[in-house]
């Protein structure tokens, strides 16, 4: 399959991922080469077979909202203070970015 | 090189008899682990460690040695959240990411007594097969530091070969236990999906990750295992294995045992893997087992399967580095989307940027019905394989790589690396369990490089691939497989 700069350049875009006109060259070779092998899959019959997502999903029983919900109890979660540990800016308990509106 | 004195059971038993304190085996671990000869780790707590070592050593002098992993060292990958203590993910986008709480992993060995030494480097968000896509570095074999550890739990095996550490856990999405084991010489299981709770397991791919332990052999991995093999409600795809988790090895038994080797895998390895495999399925024949031959006619189609299917739940999972919250935040932005595309952007090193746009493009309007829907169902065709192959067999007996260790630093193409996994991806797809074991010319050193094999058991049915594994283990041995 031909993946071209401008179609990676689009799927960097959807990933919010910023590529260099560069970058989205190099990568745009790199998919292809993946992006073609997969081309394997098309010769595989699979009609009227279902996807299969997760290995478990074909257990239900091992899954409590098959069986009915979970009882509503209130279970400790973190601080405000612990959530915003890790934030590159806080201000006032929240997280902070730059002033991006325009006056 | 330096090798472990004694595995983690000896070191339990000594524990026990007194002749060793937890202080001596954890300064023993950080005179290893702090020559930092093969980069096996990220971040090292000597001072934690030890200062729990003396309330380990006081709680054993009061109350005895309570279980095999009180007062050992061990290491996680560092893709495991430990309470205020930096969780790295080996990437620039959680270079500083100190989580506030201990996910499953780390709360369970915690309450088990064992002492964290370190957290093991890693490809970064666990994507590599050779542990060099880490912002910390490649991680170097101790069998031969010219050779990659393998990926992407380099950092885990390289620890535990190194004897730095007991055990580890890694994680297997797509075999990154197995392979680095395989290339170290060590012993690692990969359980059934959803059998160790994911909870505070950084997220690659949701339907495939495993916490995964590796150590020295069989025995160990068991004790390490009956800890982590339990259903945790925090984790919505956690379960209970049926009989509650591991019956004791005792009476490991090879005898009447049907053992299937896959012949679409028949010439797919180097002689000297052939070599292995023929030896292992001699030892398994002389301890009792029958080989049979099984088919998986869909398994070739297995890469091309996980590397659209994983990648696309990367895609969703690492949705979350923005910039905003946490990690890395590029500070030149001049909107909110150049914070999100430029944070990402200086973050994630080229793997991840390649896996986020290839699941990106899987999941896209007008690509997703050919590309990850069509995976979904081929998916379907190699677990319908194993279903028909364990009615013929109790196991199944496959190599772990096509080759040994490689260099360090080659370079190499993308396709080819992602063909290192071709013997490990259908046991995750499947959702099956296996163990990875070093094989009889490694261990008795007529190889220097470690080859190996894995066995695989069907989904849920690990507390019998445990016991097949010791008693081939003891026959690769020469023990003979009786126990």
């Amino acid at each position: 399959m031909k993946i071209t700069p401008e179609l990676t350049q689009k799927i960097a875009d959807l990933a919010q991922i910023q590529l260099t006109e560069d970058e989205s060259i190099y990568y745009a070779s790199e998919l292809a080469k993946i992006i073609t092998s997969f081309e394997e899959l098309s010769k595989v019959n699979t009609e009227g077979i279902d996807p299969l997502i997760n290995p478990l999903f074909d257990h239900k029983e091992f899954f409590a909202h098959y069986q009915g919900t979970r009882p509503d109890e209130v279970q400790e979660s973190l601080s405000t203070q612990q959530v915003l540990k890790n934030a590159p800016s806080v201000e006032s308990g929240q997280f902070k970015i730059n002033s991006f509106v325009e006056e | 090189m330096s090798t472990l004195k004694r595995s983690l059971l000896e070191a339990h038993a000594l524990l026990k008899e007194k002749k060793i304190s937890v202080q001596e085996l954890t300064r023993e671990a950080f005179s290893v682990a702090k020559l930092n000869e093969h980069n096996a780790y990220i971040s090292l707590f000597e001072d934690l460690a030890l200062a729990e070592a003396q309330k380990t050593d006081d709680l054993i002098a009061r109350d005895g040695v309570k279980g095999p992993l009180m007062g050992i060292p061990y290491s996680l990958k560092d893709i495991f959240l430990t309470e205020n203590l930096r969780t790295t993910a080996a990437s620039k986008s959680l270079l500083n990411f100190i989580s506030p709480y201990d996910g499953f992993v780390a709360k369970t060995l915690k309450e088990e007594g064992a002492l964290l030494v370190g957290k093991n480097n890693l490809d970064e968000f666990a994507m590599g097969s050779t542990n060099e896509n880490s912002a910390f570095g490649a991680v170097l074999n101790p069998l031969d530091k010219k050779t990659v550890a393998g990926g992407s739990s380099g950092g885990s095996a390289a620890a535990v070969a190194e004897g730095s550490s007991y055990f580890s856990i890694g994680s297997d999405t797509g075999g990154s236990i197995r392979l680095p084991a395989n290339f170290c010489g060590l012993t690692s299981y990969k359980p059934t999906y959803g059998a160790v709770s994911r909870f505070g397991q950084i997220a690659f791919s949701s339907g495939l990750d495993q916490a995964s332990p590796i150590a020295r052999d069989v025995s160990d991995l068991h004790a390490v295992a009956q800890a982590l093999l339990k259903k945790d409600p925090k984790d919505n795809t956690s379960i209970a294995l049926p009989g509650g988790g591991l019956s004791s090895l005792e009476g490991a038994s090879l005898k009447g045992k049907k053992i299937g080797i896959v012949k679409d895998y028949e010439g797919k390895v180097s002689p000297v893997v052939e070599e292995a495999l023929k030896k292992a399925k001699e030892a398994a024949q002389k301890g009792g087992a029958e080989i049979v031959e099984v088919e998986l006619p869909h398994a070739k189609y297995a890469v091309s399967v996980y590397y659209l299917m994983a990648p696309s739940e990367a895609s969703g999972n690492l949705a979350r580095y923005d910039g905003v919250h946490y990690g890395y935040r590029c500070q030149d932005a001049e909107n909110i989307e150049e914070l999100y595309k430029m944070s990402r952007a200086n973050s994630f090193g080229p793997e991840v940027k390649k896996r986020i746009m290839l699941g990106t493009f899987a999941l896209s309007v007008g690509y997703f019905d050919a590309f990850y829907q069509k995976a979904a169902k081929v998916r379907r065709l190699i677990q319908r394989d194993f279903q028909k192959a364990f009615s013929s067999c109790d196991f199944i007996m496959a190599p772990v790589c096509q080759n040994t260790a490689f260099e360090v630093g080659a370079k190499r193409e993308t396709l080819d690396l992602y063909m290192n996994d071709l013997f490990t991806i259908p046991v995750n797809l499947a959702g099956h369990s296996a163990i990875a074991m070093p094989t009889e010319d490694f261990i008795h050193g007529k190889n220097k490089k470690a080859t190996g094999i894995q066995l695989i058991a069907s989904q849920f049915h690990d507390s019998e691939l445990f016991k097949v594994s010791y008693a081939l283990e003891r026959e690769l041995q020469g023990k003979g497989s009786k126990v």
